[in-house]
Parts: C-alpha cells; structure tokens; sequence
C-alpha cells in the first residue's frame, strides 16, 4: 500500500516469530522487510541501508554475528539489535561487545520488543538529526570534564565514545577519586541521549530502606510517610541515562528487582502494580572488584552479567604520568580565580612530590590538595614547605627517591626458571601455564585484576573471560 | 475480548491447559488479535512440520550439527506459544545433539511428532472456540 521505505530488517529464520515480530511492530506502523537467512539479510542490506535491524544469532546458514561484524566494519548509521535464545546471556553480551545497540532474550513480548525497536529508531533519527556518527573533535588533553592526556586516559575516552551510542550497560571500575561519575557524564553526553536526563544515585549515602522507593518510586500510602505519589530515579530517566553509583552497596533483595527491571523495561512503583515501560541506558560504578563480589555471595552473577557488558576501569592517579600536573595547574587557576589571589604555579621540589606521591584519594585528593593550598596561602609559587599533611611529611623521602631515580628499579622481564621443563615429560600444556602465570599475577595484586591485567599487559575483560571459563570447565 | 478469553481459558484448563501455556496464548492473543490467530497457527503448522521432517531427515543422515539448529528454532517457536513439552522436548534434543549423546538423540526424536500434534490440536481447539 504505502511506499514508505521500511524501517527495520528483520532477520529470523522461524516464519512464526517473522510473522508475529511483523504483527507486533505494524500495531505501532513500523514497516518491515524480511529475511530468513544470513544469504537473504545480506541481499537486503546491500540494497539499501536500514535505520534497525533486528537479528536472531542462529541461523540456518550460519552466525547472526557475521552480520554484526559486517555492519560495525562497514560503519553505517544501522543500529542492531540481537535477539538471543533464553538463557545465553553470554552471547548477548558479546553482541553488545561486538557493537550490537541492545538485546532481547527470547520469548519476549510485544511491549519489550515496540519499546526496544521505537527506542533505536528514535536514536539513529537523533543521531542522524545532529550528524554526530562521527566521533567529535576532543583535544588530547581534555576530554568532557575530564583533564588529561596520559595514555591511560586515552584507553578511557577511547572506550567512551566507542560505546557512547549504544544502549549496551556500562560498568565502571576504579578506585575512590579517579572520575567514575565523570565518566558515566561523559558517556552520556557523547551519547544520542544527551537532550535526555542523566539521573544519578548513589547506593552508598541511602538508607537501605528508602533504596527501592528511591529507584522505582512509590504511590502515596505505601508505606508510612508516604504521603504523596513520587517519581523514582528510574522513571525520571526516561529516555536518558541511570546511573547507579556504588552498586555493591546494594541489597542482594533490590538487586532482584533491578535485575527485572534490566530485563524487562518495567517499573512498578513501591505500593503500585500498575507496570511502566521505561527506556533506559544503564551505567553502573564500584570501587570494589565487582567478580570477588559475585563470588562472596555479596552481588549476583545474573546482574554481574546483565551490567557488565562494556567494562570501563578508571586509572589510578598515580598511574596517568604527567597528568597529575596538569590537572594540578588547572585546579590551581580555578581555585586561585575562586579565591581571588594570585598564584604563579608550583616549584620544582614541589612539582616531584606531587609526581612521587601514591594519591591513594586519587584527583578528588588531588583537589583537596590544591584547594588547602590556595586558600591558607597568599600566593606567589608554591613550595614543599606549603604543602599540607600527609605531602610534607613525604617530601623528605622524595629526595631520597630522587637521587637514586636513575636507578629506579625497572620491570624484569619474566625469566621464569622455575617453569621451564628440563625434562620432555615435564612439559605442560600452554593453556595451564597461562592460567598459572594471570592467577598468580591476580594474588600479587591482591585480587586487583585491573591491576594485574595492566601488569600483565592485557585487558581487564580477557582475564574476566578467562577466569570465567575455568570456573566453568 | 478478555472475558470472553477468561471464560475459554477456564474451559480449557483441563484439556488443553496440559499442552499449551494459557496466559502465554492469552498474552499472545492481547498484543495481536483474534483474527491473527488462525493465520498464525497455519503458518506455523507449515514450519514446523518442515522443521520435524528436517529433523527427521538429520537423524537418518547422522548429521547432529544441522539437528541441533532445528531442534533450536523448535524450541523457540513452541516457547512463543507457551507449548512447554514440546519445548523441553526441543531443548534436550539440541543439548544432547550439542554435547554428543547421540543415544539420547536417538531416543527423543521420535517423540517429537506426538508431541507436535497434541500442540497443533490445542492451537486448532482454541482457535475454533475462539472465532465462533
């Protein structure tokens, strides 16, 4: 009838699902083509390009995940989403991974798959409105509230705007201080959603029992003291961002229901039972090892997964180089405006003790640092002798360090005797000495694995993936 | 629609509540229509019946690969309609074919037939009560 080009390709190989997807999206006049293979989607795609496509993984000639591939190679504006068979949450989270935009996990209902497919349409139509498929311009060394262009932080922005338009979970990592919230911002505003709202929560600063009320909202008469109908954290970032700060704090209870909440896009308020389909990205932070969290039995596996689909892990300050001078000069200008006085920047003396100290409160004890100085100062340069505690009592082993920095003990490079057979039947397989080598490395750093991935020279998510796989063989 | 759904549902509780997941048909019916239902059934009688042939025609050939692909996309079209039996039927079927217990393989396949016609039979009843 109408000669609308169609919105989404569907690819499905069940001529059931095909025809009830089509069903479910025709209520809500979405047009749709059809393919039942990969040779059939391939066809359809290279006529023309398509806002959605919506993919099932197995087909009958092959991988769904080729096409994927083949989309994110390409590099087009299609935004993808997966539908996965129920339970494989893992091949979900490689999608995401691979670029996919969401995912359904089968059997889903029509609400779940209108308010998915509506969700993307409106964001490619964002995307394309304001021509930002292509990452913008960002000095080296300053990228949205973040200063710095040490190699680490770069991995960060990197990262951000690779996953920035996609809806996929974003999990935060990072010691206390090193910019999580910053980061979940940034992700945001680099995202389509940013007309949206960034709503955040910190898990940390609310009473375990407000939790609930806070991220779904209650109907007056809940409970005591709720005297009027309120608007949860979860409804208010309709269309936006949540992000939920802290989450190992949560109880092993809501996370139950955050969990239901991932998987299906509805809210109940506390006290209602009237379902809400809302239609949000979430990010979540801890400065905990969210695995050694799952495995105490303190956080569960299922919502592990479910958030952990695009790991961030924010470098330590001690760990980003000249950055810490950097971000120091700029809080100087910014806190001597503030204060009205007039600084010329920081002494040689004081400048090494900066770049030696551990920063274990990272660029929040940076600030605080900075902001001493410049408020119980007059001005001028600033020497060792203003700094304020613990700085000045460092400050004498700096110099120390200093003469013998030359000589700073480098990395060995792994001579591993120990480990080398000097008989044939001592021999062992590659895979175990692997195993071996990161797990060791993994208790050297005291359970850290971004700390041992950096040692060891891999990413964070390939040791996850493999720690995974030797839980499971 | 709903009472008239509520009723049917109670009648068929007994008989082919047993076969089909209710409240998912239910669902099902409240995001399309009822006049969907009958083109629905007729599209997936044809597919599946291709997909047990398929197969029937993997077993004979050993190919447990390709058998495992069909018993996958079985189990998630009878899943939609809430046919549990069926679906735990299609899901062993994939596992086992999966992990090389082909004897079990053997074993199943030829209960999937019954099994598909009792849902196809439930899907019909349903239907035709439901369009009266």
């Amino acid at each position: 009838m109408s000669e609308q080009l169609a919105d989404v390709l569907i690819v499905e190989d069940s001529a059931s699902l095909r025809k009830i997807y089509t069903e479910y999206l025709r209520v809500e006049n979405i047009q749709v083509d059809i393919a039942a293979s990969l040779k059939d989607a391939r066809e359809r795609l290279g006529e023309r390009q398509y806002p959605v496509v919506l993919l099932d993984i197995k087909l009958p000639d092959g991988d769904g995940f080729e096409i994927l591939q083949e989309l994110t190679e390409q590099d087009n504006n299609t935004l993808v989403i997966v539908m996965t068979a129920h339970g494989s949450i893992g091949k979900a989270v490689d999608a995401m991974r691979l670029g996919a935009y969401d995912f359904l996990e089968k059997p889903f209902d029509s609400r779940r798959l209108r308010a998915t497919v509506k969700s993307a349409l409106a964001q490619v139509a964002n995307l394309a409105a304001r021509g930002e498929f292509e990452s913008s311009d960002t000095k080296p060394t300053q990228f949205h509230s973040f200063i710095g262009g040490s190699d680490p932080m770069q991995d960060v922005y990197e990262l951000i705007k690779r996953a920035a338009p996609s809806k996929a979970s974003v999990f935060i990592t990072g010691e206390s201080g090193t910019g999580k919230e910053l980061c979940a911002e940034a992700l945001h505003r680099q995202s389509a959603r940013s007309d949206g709202p960034f709503i955040a929560l910190n898990c940390a600063a609310i009473p375990k029992d407000l939790m609930e009320s806070e991220i779904f909202g209650h109907i007056k008469g809940a409970f005591t003291g709720a005297t009027a109908n309120r608007e949860g954290a979860a409804t208010m970032a309709n269309g936006g961002t949540l992000f939920l700060d802290e989450i190992g704090e949560m109880s092993f209870d809501l996370q139950t229901k955050l969990l239901r909440f991932i998987q299906t896009g509805i809210v109940q308020k506390v006290g209602s039972n009237k379902d809400e389909v809302v239609d949000v990205r979430f990010i979540c932070a801890t400065n905990r090892e969210p695995l050694e969290e799952v495995r105490a039995g303190r956080f569960r596996e299922d919502l592990y997964y479910r958030l952990h689909v695009i790991p961030v892990a924010m470098p330590a300050l001690r760990d980003r180089g000249d950055d810490i001078l950097l971000i120091a000069k700029q809080f100087l200008k910014r806190f001597a405006r503030e204060e009205a006085k007039q600084y010329d920047g920081f002494s040689p003396s004081a400048q090494a003790v900066f770049e030696q100290y551990s920063w274990p409160g990272n660029v929040r004890e940076l600030q605080n640092v900075v902001r001493n100085i410049v408020v119980l100062n007059q001005g001028g340069i600033i020497d060792v002798k203003q700094l304020p505690p613990p700085l000045d009592s460092f400050s004498a082993q700096v110099k120390v360090v200093e003469k013998g920095r030359a000589k700073a003990p480098r990395r060995r490079r792994g001579k591993a005797n120990g480990l080398l057979a000097s008989n044939i039947t001592d021999i062992r397989p590659m895979a175990e000495i692997e195993r071996l080598f990161i797990e060791n490395a993994i208790k050297l750093c005291e359970g850290n694995v971004p700390k041992a991935a950096a040692l060891l020279e891999l990413s964070p998510s390939t040791i996850y993936r493999k720690k995974q796989a030797w839980e499971e063989a | 629609m709903s009472t008239a759904l509520a009723s049917l549902k109670a009648d068929f509780a007994a008989t082919i509540g047993s076969v089909l997941n209710l409240d998912t048909m239910e669902r099902l019916l409240e995001d399309t229509s009822i006049d969907f239902l009958p083109s629905l059934i007729e599209v997936f009688e044809a597919e599946s019946a291709q997909r047990v042939e398929n197969i029937q025609k993997n077993l004979a050939e050993k190919d447990y690969a390709a058998l495992s692909v069909e018993a996958h996309s079985l189990k998630g079209t009878s899943a939609t309609f809430g046919a549990e039996a069926l679906r735990s039927l299609s899901e062993k079927i994939e596992k086992s074919a999966k992990t090389g217990d082909y004897d079990l393989v053997d074993s199943l396949v030829p209960e999937v037939p019954a099994k598909l016609e009792a849902v196809l039979d439930a899907l019909q009843q349903f239907s035709a009560k439901l369009n009266a």
